[in-house]
């Protein structure tokens, strides 16, 4: 679920996003009553990386002209052995309501309440080259005592940035990038030089 | 001249030796979609209403609606150069615009950047955009004249410092006309002079600032420009812009004059931004607070109490009207908020009568009290010994045998109507304007043919000027005074009268 911090993936959907929650919460609710939430999250993110690995599967379920009935079947066929019951189940009602389109975001957003919950907090580092276990462990560590919640890092590689690092919770950034140093001495240079020959123009203006 | 590159480059070699490296926290957003000026943008949880945002390029935006899940943000320049997926960051901090005398003079746009290409406006201040006007204890009634330099507005509707009176009537009727009049007016009146053209033709403002160069008010004027190819989220937040400029002024105690050139073009600015943004449409697709939109505007005109330094802001709003329509909802909202109206018509205009000023439907509800004694003494019947005339014109017309007495006041009213036309960028100082309607309510033109008022004023104002300055001082001085010119026995309308029987004497009638 890198998307839920990186760059946005083509069709993202505010409307799928809220109905996404609403579905999680539903499901989160459920979890609490018997107990075994991040089961229930992992099977949910399991079935979706699934889907993504068999597109046949994924749109035999979102079609519309497949009705629901056929798609509770499915469902039970493929899953009925391997899964727990309480996912069934919430499977199922997704399909009957015409949602099965939003499981994706539903595992977004179930996955960030559950985190939530936990006291655990997502968060994105983007360095221009790939480093060592030991530093991402000691930037998960720090960030973590800084906002007192437990740190999932993800990792992402992005030359653009020259240097440094940029680490990413939720909305808000942390930017050390020498791409971000460089443009802000850019912008504070020109200001200040522009600001300092006009306030004394003689010094810099030679006669002829 | 040329300029030494060893120095600037040491200076910015001491900038660069200076650079104190930071984190940079910043909170950030996605753009989902974007287009006609306005972004939608994902992320941006913190973020409130009203605060500026900053696109890849330093394009400024303005959150404008705060959804569920994204946030409608306003763009303020150029939006093409946007992309989905850009990254938007939020700035913590309102709109703001320079202020201060670096402003005065200049021409700019709503953000405050020059466009007269003069370089930066070097401001040391800024204000934000959005206030909150004034409330009832800070404020005070309104008591100091506000001329306009044009006989019909200063008599009939007066002006007062801090007053909002709306200049309405169709399109080509003189509207702007009679506000830059009311600027190059306050040459030297010290009153700060701000023009905010809304949606107009480029060549129009052009055309206006050229006329305000030539007249010598561009050095006490700002001209405010969203002209029409300018987005809307510009023409929208331009009169705000201007307001937060000449409000600088009024904090420090000084007079500000603002004219709104149009509001209506603001209001459809307002529209086309709030049915992009999906808010509900009301009556004429208008959305439900562009009543709003224009009173907390017009609020911010205002005099303030004598503790706060009794600045003010004179505000001229200008509404374009469709065929006369004043009952249309923008019309009707913005009469109801303002102090009184101008209203000019064009089949005035067209006759001749310029300024083409309704003398029955223009009024002015507080400027009386702010009115030049003098002024007001000989002024106070005109308003509706005009309206009578102008319904005796039309009986006259049916071809009707008519008494002496309704002949006399026939005559009085074509001279008075003649009295009143005044050429365009001619304002005249009050004293002048007081002996003008003086004498033709006085009767000191029913000798004088229709034809030959306007030479009769001009040629009694240069006798004025030239050989009788005490007469003009005396009147200048006792203005104020509550029995000037309206008992026959006060020195001034002694000497007037005098001045004018000798000078009608000496009239030449033209053939």
């Amino acid at each position: 679920m890198s998307d839920e911090n990186g760059k946005p993936h083509s069709g993202f959907d505010t409307d799928r996003q809220y109905l996404g929650a609403v579905y999680a919460k539903a499901l989160m609710g459920m979890n609490t009553s018997s107990g075994n939430s991040e089961a229930l999250v992992e099977e949910l993110e399991s079935f979706v990386a699934t889907l993504v690995k068999l597109p046949k599967l994924r749109s035999a379920l979102e079609s519309p002209r497949i009705g629901f009935v056929d798609k509770e079947r499915i469902i039970d066929r493929a899953l009925a052995s391997r899964a727990s019951k309480p996912f069934v189940n919430f499977l199922k009602v997704v399909a009957r309501k015409g949602r099965t389109d939003c499981l994706g975001s539903i595992a977004r957003a179930a996955r960030r309440m559950h985190d939530e919950a936990a006291g655990r907090l997502q968060a994105t580092m983007t360095t221009a080259q790939p480093v060592d276990e030991s530093i991402q462990r000691n930037v998960a560590e720090r960030l973590g005592r800084v906002l007192g919640k437990e740190i999932n890092l993800a990792t992402h590689v992005d030359p653009e940035i020259l240097g440094g690092l940029m680490v990413r919770v939720g909305d808000t950034v942390y930017d050390g990038s020498i791409r971000n140093q460089l443009d802000r001495i850019r912008v504070q240079v020109i200001d200040r030089a522009s600001h300092r020959i006009r306030g004394s123009l003689e010094r810099f203006a030679t006669e002829s | 001249m040329k300029f030494s590159a060893d120095e600037i480059a040491s200076v910015i070699q001491q900038e660069i030796e200076q650079y104190d490296s930071q984190i940079d926290v910043r909170e950030v957003g996605t753009v989902l979609e974007v287009g006609d000026g306005i972004a939608r943008v994902h992320g941006l949880t913190g973020v409130a209403a009203g605060e500026m945002v900053e696109f890849p390029g330093g394009v400024i935006g303005l959150a404008f609606n705060l959804e569920e899940n994204s946030v409608g943000v306003i763009i303020l320049g150029d939006y093409l150069k946007i992309m989905e997926g850009d990254e938007v960051r939020a700035l913590k901090s309102l709109l703001s615009v320079p202020v201060g005398d670096a402003v005065t003079g200049r021409v700019v746009d709503p953000l405050g950047k020059p466009l007269d290409g003069k370089g930066p406006v070097n401001a040391t201040e800024t204000r934000p955009v959005e206030v909150i006007a004034p409330g009832v204890a800070e404020r005070q009634p309104v008591s100091e004249p506000m001329q306009s330099g044009l006989k019909a507005v200063d008599a009939m509707t007066p002006v007062g410092r801090g007053q909002r009176e709306l200049i309405i009537g169709d399109r080509k009727t003189g509207k702007t006309a009679i506000a830059i009049d009311a600027i190059i007016n306050q040459k030297e009146s010290g009153v700060k002079c701000f023009y905010v053209a809304i949606g107009q033709k480029d060549s129009s403002v052009a055309g206006v600032i050229r006329v305000l160069e030539e007249k010598g008010a561009m050095d006490y004027t700002t001209v405010i420009v969203a002209g029409a190819s300018a987005p809307a989220p510009l023409q929208y937040i331009a009169p705000y812009a201007g307001t937060a400029m000449a409000e600088h002024f009024m904090w420090q105690g000084q007079h500000c004059l603002v004219v709104y050139d149009d509001l209506s073009k603001q209001a459809v600015a307002y529209r086309e931004l709030s049915l992009l943004m999906r808010r509900p449409p009301g009556r004429e697709a208008y959305p439900g607070d562009v009543f709003y939109c224009h009173s907390r505007l017009l609020e911010r005109s205002c005099k303030l109490s004598d503790e706060l330094g009794a600045g003010s802001i004179t505000s001229l709003p200008i509404i374009e009207t469709l065929e006369g329509e004043v009952s249309a909802y923008i019309p009707t909202n913005v009469i109801s908020i303002t102090d009184g109206q101008i209203y000019v018509q064009p089949d005035l205009f067209f006759r001749g009568v310029r300024p083409a000023m309704n003398a029955g439907i223009s009024v002015s509800r507080v400027g009386g009290a702010a009115q030049v004694k003098a002024m007001k003494n000989v002024a106070g019947g005109l308003r509706l010994a005009l309206a009578s005339f102008r319904e005796l014109e039309a009986f006259a017309q049916l071809g009707t045998d008519l008494d002496a007495a309704t002949q006399s006041q026939l005559d009085r009213g074509y001279r008075m109507v003649e009295l009143l036309k005044q050429g365009q960028y001619q304002p005249l100082h009050v004293v002048d304007q007081i002996m003008m309607i003086f004498a033709g309510e006085k009767g000191f033109l029913d000798k004088v043919a229709v034809k030959d008022i306007q030479r009769w004023e001009r040629e009694f104002l240069e006798t004025i000027h030239d050989k009788k300055q005490d007469v003009w001082t005396l009147l200048d001085e006792t203005k104020n005074e509550g029995d000037s010119m309206k008992k026959a026995d006060h020195p001034a309308t002694v000497a007037v009268s005098e001045a004018m029987k000798d000078f009608n004497q000496s009239f030449v009638p033209g053939n």
